[in-house]
C-alpha cells in the first residue's frame, strides 16, 4: 500500500527537491507534482491523494485560498494539508492557517530532520487509516455478502445499495435492473393488517419502523406462491449531511411455522383431558399438563420439583415400582395400573404408559408419562362381577332346587311301591292270608326299590361339588348321567327323546358344569313342548367329534321361537314364563359356564319345526 | 277295628274302580283291595275311567289319583257324577296340604304314598255303606 503526496509549488525547483527528499524518506510514498493551485484541483478531481504539501505564495490562488476551497468540497475536506512557507511565518499566518485545517504549518527553509521526522509520521498515520478503512469495507463487504438477511441501505426512501441476499431473493442481478421496475422493496410487501406495508398509519414504512422500535416488525413478501416472513429492523447511519438509513430483513418464516407448530402442539397438550407429565432422568417433575392438576389436586407449582410417589397408596408392591425404574431406564415403554391417592386424600385409579425420551444422542434425557383415569371403570368392573357372582348364586340355589324337586319325583314311585308293598305285607297278617312265597317276592321288590332310593341320591350327592379339577371323560358318558339325574320326566310327559351319538373322542373338562347345562336345555326342552302341547313331542340329541372339539345339539320340536325372541334368550333374568317356573338366568347362566369355565361356544336357531341349541366345546381345556 | 275279617265279608261285594296312571301302583294296589274287594277293576288314565263307568255304571266305589294324561281324576269324576252321582269318591293326591276342590265333588281324600293305615281308612268307610 502507497500514499499518494501531492506537492504544490509554483517554482518547479522547489518541486523537485520536495520530491527527491520525499523519495528519500519515504518508500511508501508516491509522489504528484502540481505547479498551481489550479493544477493541483485538477489532479485532485482525477487522484485519490492522501497527502498534500502546499506553498502558501503562489500567484493566481495562494496557499490559503486553495486550502479553503478543499475545505469546502466533501471529497477534499479530509485530505490531511500541510503548509510550507518561506514568507509568511508570523503568527498570524500560522493561525490562518491552522484555521483553515491544516494539520502542519512548515517554514522554509526546511529543516530536513524534522521534515523527516514529521512525514515518517504522517506517512505511518495516512497508512494506518488507509489500512483501516480498507479493512473496515473488506468486513464491511464480508458481512454483507455473507449474511443470511437482506441488507439495504437507502438515502432519501431510494436504495442506494443493496447486499448479495438482496439480489439474489429478488431475482436482479443489479439495482439499476431493479429500479428500473421497482421504486423501493416495500412494492413486495403483502397486504395484511398487522404486518409491515409501504405506508403505515400514514408513515412512511422505515420512518415508522424507526418511530417504534420496542415493537417487533414483520412484513410478509410472497416469493414464488410462498409466504415469507421477515423480522425488519432499521437503524440510522450517521453521516454529516444526509441522513441514511440501514435495514436488515431477517427471514423468520421458518421459525414462525415452527412456532405455530408449537403452539398446536402445546395447546393440544394443554388442554388435553389426559394427564401429561414429563419428568427427569431421577423421576422428578418437570412439566405437567393442566389435567393432573385437575386430577390429582396439585398446582404446577407445587408438583414441579416433586417425584409422583407423592401419589402412591401402598396399593402397588414395591417389587412393581423397581420392575418399572428397571424398564424404563434399560430404554422400553412401561404400561401399568395404579392406585393414586389426590392431595386431598381421596383414593383413583389411573390407566399409566411410561415411555423415555431421547435427545439426537439417543440418550435417554427425560421420561413422558401418560394417565388415564379409570377409577369408574374399576368400580364398574368389580360391580360386574359382584353381580355376576350374585346371579350365580342364584343360579345355583334355583338349580338345587329343581334338583331337589327332581330328587322328589324320582323317589315317589319307589317309595308307593315299598309302601304298597308294606301294606300288602300287613294286609296279608290281619287277615291270615300270610304265605312265605309272596312275602319273600314282596320283600325283594322292597330292596329293589330302594336300591333306586339309593341310587337317586348318589346321582345327585355329587352333583353340587363344583369341579375343581378337569376329569377326562366322554360326551356319552356326560350325557348318559345327566338322563340319571333328570329321570323319566322326559318319558313321563311324552316326550321322544332321539339320539345320534357319533362322538367317540375323549374330553378333559369339568363334567358336572356341562350336566347343568344339557339339564337347563332339556328342561327348558320339555316345558316348551308341554306348554304348546305339541302332538308328538320330541328332543333330538346329535355328537360329532370336529377337529379337536366336540359338537352337541340338542333339538327340539315346539315350533320354535321368533327371532325376537331369539335375540335375549341368553340375556340374564330375560324368561317367556311366570315368575315361579322361570328365573331367567338359566340360559345367561349355561352361557356363562360354557364360554368361561369351558372355553366353548353356544348358540341357539330354529331348525326344522324346532328350536336347536349348538354347544361346541374344546376337547383340553 | 275287631276283626277285619268281619268287615270284608260286609265289604267284598261292593264294586271298586281304581285309576291310576303308574302301571306298579296299579298293581300293587289291586294287589292289596283284592283281600278285600271282589271285584275291582283298574283304568290307566281319565278317558279311560269314563269310557268304563259308561259301560258298567254300578261301581260303588271310586278311588282315583289326580294328576294323569288325557283326563285328570277331577274332570273324569265330574263326568262319572253325571251318570251316578251317588257314588263314593276317593282322591288321592301327591301333594300334602288341603286339596283345592269343590268339597261336594269327592268324599274322601288320601296323600301318596298310602299306609297300611289308609287303607283301614277306606275299608271304614266302605263297611258304612
Amino acid at each position: 500500500m502507497n500514499i499518494n503526496v501531492l506537492i504544490v509549488d509554483d517554482k518547479q525547483s522547489n518541486l523537485i527537491s520536495l520530491e527527491l527528499l520525499i523519495n528519500q524518506i519515504s518508500s511508501k510514498s508516491n509522489v504528484i507534482k502540481a505547479q498551481s493551485a489550479n493544477e493541483a484541483l485538477d489532479i485532485l478531481l482525477k487522484k485519490q491523494i492522501d497527502l498534500i504539501l502546499c506553498d502558501i505564495q503562489m500567484p493566481i490562488m495562494d496557499g490559503f485560498e486553495f486550502a479553503n476551497l478543499l475545505k469546502q468540497n466533501h471529497k477534499t475536506k479530509n485530505i490531511p494539508l500541510i503548509f510550507l512557507t518561506a514568507i509568511h511565518k508570523d503568527k498570524q499566518s500560522q493561525k490562518r492557517g491552522f484555521d483553515l485545517g491544516a494539520i502542519d504549518y512548515i517554514t522554509k527553509p526546511i529543516d530536513e530532520i524534522q521534515l523527516t521526522n514529521k512525514i515518517k509520521i504522517y506517512e505511518k498515520l495516512i497508512l494506518l487509516q488507509k489500512q483501516m478503512k480498507q479493512d473496515e469495507l473488506v468486513y464491511a463487504k464480508a458481512i454483507e455478502d455473507n449474511s443470511p438477511n437482506i441488507i439495504i441501505i437507502t438515502k432519501e426512501n431510494k436504495i442506494k445499495h443493496a447486499n448479495k441476499k438482496f439480489f439474489e431473493f429478488t431475482g436482479y442481478t443489479t439495482l439499476n435492473n431493479f429500479k428500473k421496475d421497482h421504486q423501493c422493496i416495500s412494492d413486495f410487501f403483502e397486504e395484511k393488517s398487522d404486518f409491515i406495508q409501504k405506508n403505515i398509519n400514514n408513515t412512511y414504512w422505515i420512518d415508522y419502523i424507526l418511530s417504534t422500535p420496542n415493537e417487533p416488525h414483520i412484513a410478509i413478501i410472497k416469493k414464488d406462491s410462498k409466504d415469507y416472513y421477515f423480522q425488519i429492523h432499521c437503524s440510522k447511519i450517521n453521516t454529516d449531511k444526509h441522513t441514511e438509513y440501514i435495514t436488515t430483513f431477517e427471514d423468520i418464516t421458518e421459525i414462525k411455522n415452527i412456532n405455530q407448530e408449537l403452539y398446536k402442539l402445546k395447546s393440544a397438550i394443554e388442554n388435553s383431558p389426559i394427564s401429561i407429565v414429563i419428568t427427569d432422568t431421577e423421576g422428578k417433575l418437570e412439566y405437567v399438563n393442566p389435567w393432573f392438576s385437575k386430577v390429582t389436586g396439585y398446582s404446577y407449582k407445587e408438583a414441579i420439583g416433586m417425584n409422583p410417589n407423592i401419589l402412591k397408596t401402598g396399593y402397588t408392591k414395591d417389587e412393581e415400582y423397581r420392575e418399572l425404574w428397571t424398564e424404563i431406564t434399560h430404554d422400553h415403554i412401561w404400561r401399568g395400573v395404579f392406585k393414586n391417592k389426590k392431595k386431598n386424600g381421596q383414593e383413583y385409579w389411573e390407566s399409566v404408559l411410561i415411555t423415555p425420551i431421547h435427545n439426537s444422542d439417543g440418550n435417554i434425557i427425560n421420561y413422558l408419562g401418560i394417565k388415564q383415569e379409570i377409577t369408574e371403570q374399576v368400580y364398574l368392573r368389580q360391580e360386574i362381577k359382584e353381580q355376576e357372582e350374585i346371579m350365580i348364586a342364584q343360579s345355583r340355589h334355583a338349580a338345587m332346587g329343581e334338583m331337589i324337586s327332581m330328587i322328589a319325583h324320582q323317589w315317589r314311585q319307589p317309595l308307593s311301591i315299598i309302601s304298597m308293598g308294606v301294606n300288602n305285607i300287613l294286609a296279608d297278617i290281619e287277615l291270615d292270608l300270610l304265605n312265605k312265597e309272596t312275602l319273600k317276592g314282596t320283600a325283594f321288590e322292597i330292596i329293589t326299590q330302594t336300591q333306586k332310593l339309593s341310587k337317586t341320591i348318589d346321582d345327585f350327592k355329587d352333583f353340587f361339588k363344583p369341579n375343581k379339577e378337569k376329569e377326562e371323560t366322554t360326551i356319552d358318558k356326560i350325557l348318559s348321567d345327566t338322563f340319571n339325574v333328570i329321570g323319566n320326566s322326559l318319558e313321563n310327559n311324552d316326550i321322544q327323546v332321539i339320539t345320534n351319538y357319533k362322538s367317540t373322542k375323549t374330553i378333559k373338562t369339568y363334567p358336572r358344569e356341562i350336566m347343568q347345562v344339557f339339564i337347563n336345555i332339556l328342561k327348558n326342552a320339555k316345558e316348551v313342548l308341554l306348554e304348546k302341547n305339541i302332538k308328538t313331542k320330541q328332543i333330538f340329541i346329535i355328537t360329532e367329534d370336529i377337529e379337536n372339539s366336540i359338537n352337541i345339539k340338542i333339538c327340539d320340536n315346539a315350533l320354535g321361537i321368533s327371532q325376537d325372541i331369539m335375540n335375549q334368550i341368553f340375556n340374564p333374568y330375560f324368561t317367556t314364563k311366570n315368575q315361579q317356573n322361570g328365573t331367567g338366568l338359566g340360559l345367561y347362566i349355561s352361557r356363562t359356564i360354557i364360554e368361561k369355565n369351558l372355553l366353548g361356544s353356544i348358540k341357539a336357531y330354529n331348525k326344522n319345526d324346532g328350536v336347536c341349541f349348538e354347544i361346541i366345546l374344546p376337547r383340553e381345556i | 277295628m275287631e276283626d277285619i275279617n268281619i268287615f270284608r265279608d260286609k265289604i267284598q261285594h261292593l264294586k271298586v274302580l281304581f285309576v291310576d296312571d303308574e302301571e306298579q301302583i296299579r298293581e300293587g294296589t289291586y294287589k292289596l283291595l283284592s283281600k278285600f274287594f271282589t271285584v275291582i277293576k283298574t283304568c290307566k288314565d281319565g278317558q279311560e275311567g269314563v269310557e268304563l263307568f259308561t259301560k258298567e255304571n254300578d261301581f260303588d266305589i271310586v278311588i282315583t289319583d289326580i294328576r294323569m294324561p288325557k283326563l285328570n281324576g277331577i274332570d273324569m269324576i265330574k263326568k262319572i257324577k253325571e251318570i251316578n252321582p251317588n257314588i263314593f269318591v276317593i282322591f288321592i293326591t301327591a301333594s300334602r296340604g288341603k286339596l283345592d276342590i269343590n268339597e261336594n265333588l269327592y268324599n274322601l281324600y288320601l296323600t301318596k304314598p298310602i299306609l297300611y293305615d289308609d287303607i283301614k281308612t277306606i275299608i271304614n268307610e266302605a263297611y258304612k255303606l
